[in-house]
């Protein structure tokens, strides 16, 4: 005997249950850091988190990647109040919330590192790798795309001095990636695996071919869509850089093989200001894929 | 509630009652415990317990944009083997659940492995047949057994609390498929939990915590009222848990005997109350004796809360207002049980909302 039954839950293999699909997430409009760089830690109180994060702080101030830090320390496993956030934006322009070594203070720690990221500060999750499939769910359930990862291994608490130096080393170039690369991110991490899964990180391969024509790229949350900047050396190859269309339908491609469903009419493609390059592709301009 | 419209968009049809079984077994949408198919004709009957629309949410998780709507809720109790008329008290447990007091976000997934507890305190628990006596938390019991079950599907099906996205758990219990029980009806002159809270005699509450499982605590010694109270400081001040030195909730149920020899010395719940979080204060000392001793860098923050010394040194376990001491169980040697909630009082407090009835 045939059996119907009410299953009112999104059961798409790609939608996690209880969390937005990739479509459903809104981008970030974020704001270019500019200088001076002053950097807010929120230290969630786990035990050690602010000796990690005050030792990311110190190398970043030694290597003049920043010109000073904070570390704003929050109740543990409570979300920052709007009066919190609007106290540490007022001092801060880029904000690193950890540790999230624990179910509670991960999603809290998340949650207040999508809140700045809401406000226009590029922000950053510190959690160990033991919690990553959680701070993913978190993102989701928040629904904001944009927020960087930087990932140390399991547990923080009972490290030793010499670790927290080497964590430190390994975390700033991401940092520095975003604070001086025009929002773009180092793509390794402690263990020299990317670090952080965002819209960035999956550009990463369009960044690389126009590396090779001696084109940079740098990557802009603009309003509800991605702008691309690409920028050329005088001595550049006038020919080698493809239409504006072409290049935001393989934005459009790469993103959605990492799991972000960006429209190419939401992608801007700014290109060099070199006569000949814009008339090229204004001429040579290909219809959205 | 006007039609049942918008569950026809949601039906799914199998061949037969097994391969139902299986599929929802396989999208992982159970418990890891068989579920009740949740047909129409079931579902149906469920929403009719509330004047609410099946579209309705019933609460999104602050900072978040996930809730559970009145369909999903309904369809999860069907699942659970609930019946129609516990639906009101299921709902009454979701509103709980989204106060922003309760730090859904934060503790429904923490690590810690939080059971929901649900304390059902007035007359429509016992029109349901919600067990407040014998093996109130083991089985037997549908009403305690399902509207529990309810709400944890409802955080697997619709919240994403399950492990691999949200739900942190390190171990779990078994108190996570269910906790939920109703007050049993105390001696004259003590006021039942949901009079405490000031209110009417015809309604009745649900108070809802973020718990551990429930530990006994036996007293079969004597039948003095102050060696009961001194055993249930013992339970309380337990230094591996959180709550030594910062704090917690608890729900304590007095079982028959102690509730007797307690009410028999001339003490009321508030007086009750009061002395166990005198009582269960702690000194430093004994924080290091259980291995947690107090440094300057724990002090006067942990875990974000704060651990002042009074001024005779001892720190808290509980504050009086956190107590919740209420009547349960049933008769035996001399039991009762104590529920620690999770984690330190800064991170949550109990929530209570009023059953609505149709």
């Amino acid at each position: 005997m045939t059996l119907t039954v009410v299953i009112p839950f999104d059961l798409h293999p790609d939608v996690p249950l209880g969390g937005a699909g990739s479509q459903d997430m809104r981008l970030a409009s974020v704001r270019v850091p500019k200088s001076p760089v002053v950097v807010a830690f929120v230290d969630n109180r786990k035990p050690k988190a602010g000796t990690l994060l005050r030792a990311v702080g110190d190398v970043l101030v030694e290597k003049g990647i920043i010109e000073s830090y904070f570390v704003y320390e929050k109740r543990a496993m409570v979300p920052l109040t709007d009066v919190e956030c609007d106290e540490i934006g007022g001092r801060a322009n880029v904000v690193i919330s950890g540790v999230g070594d624990c179910g509670g203070c991960t999603a809290c720690s998340v949650t207040d590192a999508l809140r700045m990221l809401d406000r226009g500060f590029p922000a950053f999750i510190v959690a160990t790798r033991a919690f990553e499939t959680l701070v993913d769910a978190t993102e989701r359930q928040y629904g904001l795309l944009g927020m960087n990862r930087l990932y140390v291994d399991h547990p923080v608490w009972s490290r030793d001095p010499g670790w927290f130096e080497h964590a430190a080393s390994r975390l700033e170039p991401v940092i520095t990636g975003v604070v001086t690369g025009g929002m773009t991110i180092a793509p390794t991490n402690e263990a020299g695996e990317p670090a952080a899964r965002s819209v960035f990180d999956a550009l990463e391969g369009l960044r690389a071919i126009l590396d090779t024509d001696g084109y940079g790229l740098a990557v802009e949350m603009a309003g509800d869509g991605l702008a691309l900047a690409i920028s050329a050396d005088p001595d550049t190859c006038a020919d080698c850089l493809a239409p504006a269309g072409v290049i935001a339908g393989i934005a459009h491609d790469m993103l959605g093989k990492a799991g972000f469903d960006i429209p190419t009419s939401a992608i801007t493609v700014n290109l060099p200001s070199l006569d000949q390059k814009l008339t090229s592709a204004a001429e040579m301009d290909l219809p959205s894929p | 509630m006007s039609d049942f419209g918008a569950l026809k968009d949601n039906l799914s049809t199998f061949p037969d009652y097994f391969s139902a079984q299986d599929f929802f077994f396989q999208n992982g949408l159970t418990d890891g415990l068989p579920i009740v198919p949740p047909v129409l004709e079931l579902v149906g009957p469920m929403l009719a317990m509330t004047k609410r629309e099946p579209g309705d949410v019933l609460g999104i998780v602050e900072n978040r944009t996930s809730g559970i709507t009145v369909e999903q809720a309904a369809v999860c109790a069907v699942m659970a083997g609930a019946l129609p008329s516990y639906f009101p008290v299921v709902l009454a447990i979701w509103e709980a659940i989204f106060d922003p007091g309760f730090n859904a976000g934060a503790v429904l997934g923490s690590s810690g492995g939080a059971a929901v507890t649900a304390v059902v305190s007035g007359q429509y628990a016992r029109q349901i047949g919600m067990n407040s006596e014998k093996n109130l938390f083991g089985p037997g019991n549908r009403a305690n057994a399902t509207i529990g079950r309810a709400i944890r599907l409802g955080l697997l099906n619709a919240l994403g609390y399950r492990v691999g996205e949200l739900d942190g758990a390190a171990f779990g219990n078994q108190a996570r498929y269910t906790s939920a029980f109703a007050e049993r009806t105390p001696p004259p002159g003590w006021m039942s939990l949901n009079a405490r809270l000031g209110y009417g005699a015809d309604a009745t509450t649900v108070t809802v915590a973020p718990t551990d499982a429930p530990r006994q605590m036996t007293h079969i010694l004597s039948g003095d009222a102050e060696n009961v109270l001194k055993m249930l400081t013992a339970s309380m001040q337990d230094g591996s848990h959180c709550a030594a030195g910062r704090g917690t909730t608890f729900f304590i149920l007095l079982g028959p005997e102690h509730t007797a020899i307690l009410h028999e010395a001339g003490w009321t719940i508030d007086a009750i109350r009061d002395r166990l979080s005198e009582s269960s204060r702690v000194l430093p000392e004994f924080l290091e004796a259980a291995g947690a001793p107090l440094r300057e860098d724990r002090l006067p923050v942990e875990h974000g809360d704060r651990m002042e010394l009074r001024a005779d040194g001892t720190l808290p376990t509980a504050d009086a207002g956190d107590i919740f001491v209420v009547t349960a169980g049933g008769t035996g040697a001399g039991w009762s049980q104590v529920l620690f909630g999770y984690a330190p009082r800064a991170v949550f407090r109990a929530v209570t909302r009023e059953v609505v009835l149709p």
